[in-house]
């Protein structure tokens, strides 16, 4: 089994969670900016694993743990309000949710 | 709306280069890596941290009850 360095597994952290916050600025869609949100999650829970990896910590897979499960209950919410929006309007982008605008 | 695009591009690309040169600059020495044992993590999750997995298994159920409130057939009742 190789093992890469620990700033391998930081840079591919770092290009994760600059294509996630990019995406989720630049995009309308409710899809898109949930899977954005997810790989914004998943790069920080590589920057966890990487480093309890580093330092032989069984806490930061712990709390990767942690993380993945509250991920999983932001999608299934955000996933069903999705739903529901969808069928109130027939529309999936976001731009017409403006009634908290001031 | 473009020049706004344009301007938060650099702004992404800066964020990239910022977090790649801390990362290169960083010194990192060269400790131990890789996984001790899955006993570690074993007794972490069930040992020390049992009352927070609880508390996250009762959070998906509360998310899960959610979920299918918010997406069912007829929308939730008033």
């Amino acid at each position: 089994m190789t093992t890469f360095p620990l700033a391998a597994y930081l840079g591919l952290s770092a290009v994760l969670f600059v294509l996630g916050a990019y995406g989720l600025l630049i995009s309308r869609n409710g899809i898109k900016i949930l899977m954005c949100i997810e790989i914004l999650l998943n790069s920080a829970n590589l920057n966890l694993v990487a480093f309890a990896a580093y330092h032989r910590d069984a806490l930061g897979y712990v709390m990767a743990m942690f993380s993945i499960g509250l991920a999983v209950a932001e999608a299934a919410v955000g996933l069903s309000i999705l739903i529901a929006l969808f069928r109130l309007k027939r529309r999936i982008d976001v731009d017409w949710l403006r009634s908290l605008k001031g | 709306m473009n020049d706004i695009r344009g301007l938060l591009r650099l702004a992404i690309a800066t964020l990239l280069l910022c977090l790649l040169l801390a990362m290169l600059i960083a010194p990192w020495p060269g400790g131990p890596t890789g996984l001790e044992s899955f006993a570690a993590i074993n007794e972490a999750l069930f040992g020390r941290y049992a009352l927070a997995f609880e508390i996250l298994a009762v959070l998906l159920l509360a998310a899960l009850i959610g979920a299918l409130l918010l997406a069912r057939k007829e929308g939730p009742r008033p």
